[in-house]
């Protein structure tokens, strides 16, 4: 099996999405792994963010293990965080909300995950709408 | 028209849909059967919502139980090609109610209210058209 290494200068994340599962289509190709690197951002302090450049997703667990990280310019494969620059973690989603508030204006793109396993029942359906409150 | 790939939940009753609210990226459960699009308050924070924009509230019958929500209007929200500005979500904690999710809300049907929703599960695909 041989490795190749391609460098992409486009920026747009649908367009390497599609270009990403166009390779993986391809009969011959057996994996496709991303490993993108991001500038460090010069507004970015340090004071908060634990790192400046790309992680992958399993570098992240590693590093955080149970806890809410807050990633920006986060490379994504369809709704799979594949990595991203990690600019904030906390065991507590309230606190990260918090104190991420002013960070993520400094980045174009930011999203967020747990490190650590969900329960398997976890159930977010709203169902119906029972009766409005009076304010 | 774009087609979206999704991902089945662990138990594969929930399709997860990437979205983002003002250029932050979240994981939505698209959910039919939910009336209106939920999204955690958690969230609305980070974006520098306060407890000021929160409207009336509303009780809401969720898995969980009955819970009280917040109606809100958020700037925009973006997913399967389809765009929504000044668009009403209700809103609560997740993680005060106990909620521990890797979803970040619920994509109910208001979202996609004129529009035409279509969902291959042989293809894992899902699309929007208005026409």
């Amino acid at each position: 099996m041989t490795t190749y290494s391609i460098q992409l200068k486009e920026t747009d994340r649908q367009k390497i999405d599609a270009f990403i599962q166009f390779v993986k289509s391809l009969d011959f190709v057996q994996s496709v792994e991303a490993f993108a690197k991001t500038a460090p951002s010069k507004k970015n302090t340090g004071k908060t963010a634990n790192t400046d450049g790309y992680l992958s997703v399993d570098e992240i667990r590693r590093q955080f293990p149970n806890e809410w990280v807050l990633l920006a310019n986060p490379v994504a494969e369809n709704v799979e965080i594949l990595g991203g620059t990690v600019i904030l973690h906390d065991p507590e989603k309230r606190n990260m909300a918090l104190r991420g508030r002013d960070l993520i204006k400094k980045y174009a793109r930011v999203t967020h995950f747990f490190t650590g396993e969900m329960p398997k029942r976890a159930t977010i359906g709203l169902m119906r709408k029972v009766q409005t409150a009076q304010p | 028209m774009k087609k979206f790939p999704f991902r089945l939940d662990a138990l594969e009753t929930v399709i997860v849909v990437q979205a983002e609210v003002q250029n932050y990226e979240i994981r939505l459960a698209l959910d039919t059967a939910a009336s209106q699009t939920v999204i955690d308050w958690n969230v609305l924070l980070i974006l520098g919502y306060s407890p000021n924009d929160l409207r009336d509230p509303v009780e809401v019958e969720t898995a969980n139980g009955i819970l009280e929500a917040w109606r809100i209007k958020i700037r925009n929200l973006e997913t399967l090609d389809l765009h929504r500005s000044d668009f009403e979500v209700l809103t609560y904690d997740f993680f005060e109610k106990g909620l521990f999710s890797p979803q970040d809300g619920v994509l109910g049907l208001d979202f996609f209210k004129n529009t035409i929703l279509t969902i291959d599960f042989q293809k894992h695909q899902v699309w929007v058209s208005d026409k």
